[in-house]
């Protein structure tokens, strides 16, 4: 029971039942479902097996021979478009499933996920915004381990729901999600009370504007920044408008609040949308983003409607939003031709939708620049992989699994420099702005992931990626615990003898084909001349070699 | 090696270390070069902006009702807050949080001094500028990343090519025997320790680790070991490929020489309390065990970051308040005790620093991000057992608030804060010049906090 406050924001004062307003069926903002993608095959949509490889490699969290098969035979298009309508793989439907729920289930229902479900477009959707929208399990404090688990699958699958639906949409409901509204401490937020010196909480209007939606500074159509006319940037809004903006994310809290207030319940709702206590918002005239005016007597509903598609249509959200997206699929340093080609669709899908996110995606992945892998001259095509997507790939493309069921794993997070809904501040990882030094400072090329490829965490990842293919494979470990997770090699075990088939089967799966000559010479010397030609460990020597060496740490 | 400049540094640094020899080669060469005593400048970051006005609270009657009245339900207890005496007086008394004891001991032993009311500003600024709209303001002000990376790299038109630490570090780093060593994070990346001519080191409060499948072995681990070897010698054109095999280069030279000699290096007796997981105290006991090996490594001039978040109280400030405080004071007390130990006391100044103060009227429950804050600055060659700058007013519209939410204007630059520790570190004035661009703007003989 949290204790009685006449703080609303400790929970509040019993307030009258009338004042609690229903929200949960609010208007559908987003009422113009996103159009399907008209696909008509041109004649030979074939593709081959590298180039499916490649794509999967932006698409999935890694390549399979049946993802490489099927593609290959599909073609982008009819692929895409394939994903675009797979069921949704719940995360918290997977995590119903469990017989018990233990510390930090929902990283370990995120590994199952990402490693075992079709709809892997989506799932991979779902992180990268997940990156953007960023809450943590450091940062809230759940009751009990069965509270944040669910609360965090939850989040996630409003990711996963909204990955190819409408931003607007996604707008609306992270905004509302509990677990959002306690990391962001917009859960409570109240209007003024002078006289205990409270003023409404500044966070979720800041930090919403500049991470979620349209950043510091107005942006051109093709992401670089808009200059007055002294040549410099054009902030998007002021101190002020944050302060006035604060006022309106006033009056919400947890669904339960009432029953948690008087006591017929102790545990706060973490998964369904925030209710308004309508007495504790501000029902002011406010100036806003842009200088509109919100006008008087407006519902703590009305507002947060109002305010989110005065934000949702700014023009900064399109190639905001759009780059961002480019960085964490395809490159770190899209042109601008290819960030304002697809802000343009975000913009307007063809059909007069703002806000389509299966448009948009479509748009990045088919986009000649992510196809050809070749950019402006300005510029250098590829990134750094991330870590954990690149863990999460090595177990997926080798079809990695315990005798559990369970991928029952969460000590990588402190290999990794990140875990899923674990990074330590709302401006997640790293930043999308980071620059390593050397020739990306020279050029002034971003590289985000670089930032936390410390040398702290850059021995600890080579050990976690060596360990998984040396140490952990079904090969190595003939008697594994149940909850160990072991590549399967069996299939490369086939190849031992033909170090030129299994270097092959390498190339295609983790290389795209693209393996160098001297990356290929050198893991062919290493397993030549160390084991005899029929050791099945050939499979997993070569293997360890090649995950760690820097042509599969990058995408490119 | 005379001619030897950092530009080439760098190429060797990204292009390959080991193969340069470069972390071994020059040692002798730059031996000659050695500045013949140690000095480090440790910097404690409070990431999310830490409330300096619950850390040191007025005491005097007047002062403390001026606090409450702003502070209400957040307000320290008066009689709860820990005396402290401080050599000279501006009439008003001081107390610390009463979770911040060994901080109090510190401070009455001479050995840690008090910055007050310091944030990152273009020019000395008051209230009456402010709401005339004469003042020249730092962008983006009450931003949580944008006011760190400020804070970090001081530099006038707020690029992020290099931090003010990371210009320390390259006025010392070709005369030391491992250049790398010369700025080291003990966590994430810092804009803080950067330079383009010099890399800066992030490594883990775990110091070094070693090689699990790649380490020197026998036999058939060599062969492993020489394969991957390969991998990351071998030449890349791609930029991305080239930049992480340089750090996979770079952090394997490191961990076998480097990790090595800290390993040799005998235990410290100091006992450091718990994380409580903020990861303070054990990045502060890997910093202590490096400069325990300082001769070993040869260096003779070095900059550390270490971090602690969780300062961005929004919520719960009450609740979570004592923890941070008790956590930051005693990691900082082991901290100068191990120095102590390791006879590096006098060597090592230690200061705070965060991106903002927070605000003195409350949200119910916390506060949010405001701009001037109380610092503190710890080592036997430090002025301590004093208050340093300007105490501000703490009222409400008062004349150090911004507008009307309590958000003090800070009454010293972060210039002004920290040109005599660059100065006590050896820094000549047209080096302290070079390190804080925007020097001009204001009177750094102002304070002088070191001995």
């Amino acid at each position: 029971m949290i204790a009685l406050s006449s703080v609303f924001r400790l929970v509040f004062v019993c307030v009258l039942a009338s004042l609690l307003v229903a929200c949960g069926g609010g208007s559908d903002p987003a009422s113009s479902e996103p159009l399907p993608i008209t696909v008509i095959p041109p004649p030979d949509v074939s593709i081959s097996a590298n180039a499916a490889s490649k794509f999967l490699t932006q698409t999935s969290y890694g390549p399979t021979l049946t993802d490489i098969n099927k593609l290959s035979e599909l073609g982008y298009e009819v692929w895409l478009n394939e994903q675009f309508t797979l069921p949704v793989s719940s995360h918290y439907d997977y995590l119903q499933g469990l017989p018990e729920i233990t510390w930090a289930e929902h990283v370990k229902t995120w590994l199952a996920m990402s490693v075992t479900s079709e709809d892997q477009l989506r799932q991979r959707i779902a992180f990268a915004l997940s990156e953007i929208w960023v809450v943590s399990h450091h940062g809230v404090d759940f009751p009990s381990k069965e509270v944040a688990a669910g609360a965090l699958t939850s989040y996630y699958d409003l990711l996963l729901h909204n990955a190819f639906g409408n931003y607007r949409n996604l707008m609306e409901e992270l905004t509302l999600n509990p677990v959002m509204g306690e990391y962001l401490s917009m859960k409570g937020n109240q209007k003024a009370d002078l006289a205990k010196n409270i003023l409404p909480d500044e966070n979720y209007a800041r930090e919403m504007m500049q991470l979620f939606t349209i950043g510091l500074h107005e942006l051109n159509m093709d992401g670089s920044q808009k200059l007055d006319t002294q040549d410099l940037p054009i902030p998007t809004y002021t101190q002020d408008t944050i302060e006035e903006m604060a006022r309106v994310f006033t009056g919400w809290h947890f669904a339960n609040a009432l029953s948690l207030a008087n006591g017929t319940n102790d545990v706060p709702d973490f998964i369904t949308r925030m209710a308004v206590i309508e007495d504790f918002h501000d029902r002011g005239e406010k100036t806003v983003l842009g200088g509109v005016i919100i006008p008087a007597q407006q519902s703590a509903e009305e507002d947060m409607q109002t305010i989110l598609d005065i934000v949702f249509n700014h023009p900064n959200v399109a190639p905001f939003v759009s780059k961002q997206l480019i960085q964490k699929l395809v490159t770190s340093n899209p042109s601008s031709a290819y960030i304002e080609r697809v802000a343009n669709v975000f913009a307007n899908n063809g059909a007069g939708v703002r806000g389509d996110m299966q448009s948009v995606v479509a748009a990045i992945l088919l986009d000649d620049e992510a196809l050809t892998r070749t950019t402006s001259s300005d510029k250098v095509f590829g990134k750094l992989k991330e870590p954990i997507v690149r863990m999460v790939g090595i177990w997926r493309t080798f079809n990695a699994s315990a005798l559990s069921g369970r991928y029952s794993l969460t000590w990588f997070t402190e290999f990794m420099g990140q875990s899923p809904l674990g990074a330590h501040h709302v401006f997640n990882f790293f930043s999308p702005s980071f620059t390593p030094q050397g020739s990306f400072q020279e050029n002034g090329w971003v590289a985000p992931e670089f930032e936390i490829h410390t040398e702290a965490n850059m021995t600890k990842m080579i050990n976690f990626y060596q360990r998984m293919t040396f140490s952990q494979n079904n090969i190595y470990k003939t008697n594994p615990d149940t909850d160990e997770i072991l590549l399967n090699l069996t299939y490369e075990a086939t190849l031992v003898s033909n170090v030129d088939a299994l270097l092959d089967h390498y190339n295609l799966l983790l290389f795209a084909g693209e393996m160098s000559n001297e990356l290929r010479t050198i893991t062919q010397n290493y397993i030549s001349t160390l084991i005899n030609d029929k050791e099945p460990g050939r499979a997993y020597e070569a293997l360890g070699i090649l995950v760690a060496a820097p042509e599969f740490l990058v995408q490119d | 090696m005379k001619n030897f400049n950092r530009r080439d540094f760098l190429k060797l640094g990204t292009a390959s270390i080991v193969g340069s020899g470069l972390l071994n080669f020059p040692r002798m060469t730059y031996a000659q070069e050695a500045l013949g005593d140690y000095k480090a400048l440790v910097c404690v970051f409070m990431h999310g902006g830490n409330d300096g006005f619950n850390l040191i609270v007025p005491t005097d009657n007047d002062s403390y009702a001026e606090y409450a009245q702003s502070r209400q339900n957040l307000a320290v207890a008066q009689n709860s807050l820990l005396p402290i005496n401080p050599l000279t007086t501006d009439g008003r008394a001081f107390g610390l949080h009463p979770s911040a004891a060994p901080l109090q001991s510190l401070f009455a032993d001479g050995n840690m001094a008090i910055m007050g009311n310091v944030g990152h500003l273009k020019q000395p600024t008051t209230r009456d500028m402010i709401l005339n709209k004469t003042a020249t303001l730092p962008t983006e002000l009450f931003s949580h990343n944008n006011q760190q990376d400020q804070w970090k790299t001081v530099n006038l038109d707020n690029n992020l090519l290099s931090g003010w630490g990371g210009r320390i570090a390259n006025t010392y780093a070709d005369k030391q025997a491992e250049p790398l060593l010369t700025g080291i994070s003990m966590n994430s990346r810092s804009p803080w320790l950067r330079h383009p001519e010099n890399l800066d080191l992030a490594i883990s409060a775990d110091g070094f680790d070693e090689y699990w499948y790649v380490s020197k072995g026998v036999g058939y681990e060599n062969k492993r070991r020489t394969a991957y070897l390969e991998t990351i010698y071998k030449n890349y054109n791609n930029a991305f490929r080239k930049q992480i095999a340089d750090t996979q280069k770079r952090t394997l030279e490191l961990v076998e020489s480097v990790g090595g000699i800290l390993k040799a290096t005998p235990q410290l007796t100091t006992v450091f309390p718990e994380d409580n997981g903020y990861g303070l105290a054990s990045q502060l006991k890997t910093v202590a065990n490096m400069i325990a090996a300082r001769d070993a490594l040869g260096m003779s001039r070095q900059i550390f970051f270490v971090e602690m978040g969780g300062f961005d109280t929004h919520d719960d400030q009450n609740r979570d308040q004592p923890l941070l405080f008790s956590t930051l004071s005693q990691s900082l007390k082991a901290f100068y005790d191990a120095l102590v130990e390791v006879g590096a006391s006098s060597e090592v100044t230690t200061f705070t620093a965060s991106e903002f103060g927070r605000t003195l009227s409350s949200n119910g429950d916390g506060t949010d991000h405001a701009w001037g804050n109380h610092q503190l600055v710890i080592g036997d060659a430090v002025r301590g057992g004093d208050i340093y700058g300007a105490m501000p007013s703490l009222a409400i519209g008062g004349v150090d608030d911004y507008k009307s939410r309590g958000r003090i204007i800070p009454t010293s630059s972060v210039e002004q804060y920290v040109q005599s520790m660059l100065s006590w570190y050896g820094l000549t004035p047209s080096q302290i010049q070079t390190v804080l661009p925007n020097h001009a703007a204001f009177d750094l003989s102002k304070i002088n906090l070191m001995i």
